[in-house]
């Protein structure tokens, strides 16, 4: 996989997607489908589930991609939030059957992640370095419970029992920290 | 479209983005989506406030037969011809290398009325645009009618030899309908009779021969793409 500043955008291979365009979407998978896989992985802890997980969530991007625009985010964030939530939704399905570990996660390989041309990329790094500062403001427990919420798709209950605090606890953490982030991301106060 | 988000909604949105909104309250939360712009709006926000968190996350290359199972699914029988360059990973190739795809740009549908579910605006505009976001060509489509009219804005002539033909892409897989060519300042169309609005994705320019594509579909690279705010 390779990435220069000439080849497409994430936006335009989308935009030819919508036109059924199925060389761009090939290429949209080849620029975007390590990052997703990565994102389900995580999340379910299982390489079948995520497989069928990615498959399911490259099927929806092709038939949704003419209802992408811009109200609806950034295309990679936009593609990130379809896989999040569809590798969620198969966790909790799949919880009664197979059991999830719920132990940490070996770091995976990291490649050069693709997404986008330099400038979106710069943007996206301003935006992280913003959200780890952000990130960094708060408590420990209350930072521990959004990452592993978010990326690992733990739910109150897991958290109460990875962390040792009762699910009352853990709750408020995730408001209070959810509160406190976007305060210091700069949103308007409800 | 403007009523106000509770204090609770805008809570469960966070929790929805986040993972933990749970069960029945996830699902009822996803119905709730479908039809309140505000509440999507909030989800859209705190997607994109958190989606830096996901950037820690290494990339893992999936097996090779994901894709071929996901190019199987999407390539389910259709009532369209087989070989169109929308189809043609030779012609991507061939593309890529002449390094034409520079060309494509990204259409932003401009409203002139926002569309509100329930109740389809009887017109509406679309604008063609450049990489630089200068409007090329404005098209208005009127939903009862059928007809469309398009403007040209600022859009040059195409190369010597070559047309600019207008398409409607339709929903699903079957091959985009060609609206006419566009030359002169404007183009006044009917849709065909097996179209509608309702069943367009998008308009699109492409290039072609002098006169149009001499297949009925599309034959040259594509130029412009609006897609249909419905």
């Amino acid at each position: 996989m390779t990435e220069s500043p000439s080849n497409p955008t994430l936006d335009q291979l989308l935009a030819r997607c919508a036109l059924a365009d199925r060389a761009a979407f090939a290429a949209l998978y080849a620029a975007t489908s390590a990052k997703l896989f990565a994102v389900v992985l995580r999340i379910l802890k299982n390489q079948e589930l995520a497989e069928d997980a990615l498959q399911d969530v490259y099927i929806k991007i092709w038939h949704s991609a003419a209802d992408h625009h811009a109200g609806k985010g950034a295309v990679m964030t936009w593609m990130t939030s379809i896989a999040r939530y569809r590798a969620i939704d198969m966790l909790r399905r799949a919880r009664s059957g197979i059991k999830v570990s719920t132990g940490d996660v070996d770091t995976v390989d990291a490649q050069q992640s693709p997404g986008g041309g330099p400038a979106e990329l710069a943007m996206q790094q301003a935006d992280n370095s913003r959200l780890s500062a952000c990130l960094d403001e708060l408590d420990p427990p209350r930072r521990a419970c959004l990452v592993l919420a978010y990326c690992d798709g733990y739910t109150h209950d897991e958290l109460s029992v990875k962390l040792g605090s009762p699910v009352g606890t853990i709750k408020s953490w995730i408001r209070r920290g959810l509160q406190a982030l976007k305060a210091c991301l700069g949103g308007e106060d409800d | 479209m403007t009523e106000q988000l509770t204090p609770s909604q805008r809570e469960q949105a966070a929790e929805y983005v986040l993972g933990t909104l749970q069960g029945a309250q996830r699902e009822a939360f996803e119905q709730a989506l479908a039809d309140n712009a505000d509440l999507y709006g909030e989800v859209v926000a705190w997607e994109a406030r958190l989606a830096g968190l996901s950037d820690s996350i290494g990339p893992v290359a999936p097996p090779p037969h994901v894709w071929r199972a996901i190019d199987k699914a999407i390539s389910m029988p259709v009532d369209a011809p087989k070989a169109g360059w929308w189809q043609s990973l030779a012609l991507w190739r061939s593309l890529a290398a002449a390094a034409l795809l520079a060309l494509i740009v990204v259409g932003v549908p401009t409203l002139l009325q926002s569309p509100p579910a329930p109740e389809v605006p009887p017109v509406y505009s679309l604008v063609l645009r450049d990489s630089t976001q200068q409007p090329l060509w404005m098209i208005v489509c009127d939903w009862r009618t059928h007809q469309f009219t398009v403007n040209r804005v600022a859009a040059g002539a195409p190369d010597t030899g070559k047309s600019h033909e207008l398409w409607l892409v339709r929903r699903g897989d079957a091959a985009p309908l060609s609206l006419g060519l566009l030359k002169g300042d404007e183009l006044r169309g009917v849709l065909p009779d097996n179209a509608n609005w309702r069943g367009t994705k998008a308009l699109a320019v492409s290039l072609e021969p002098v006169g149009g594509s001499p297949t009925g579909v599309p034959t040259g690279p594509v130029l412009y793409v609006a897609p249909t705010p419905i």
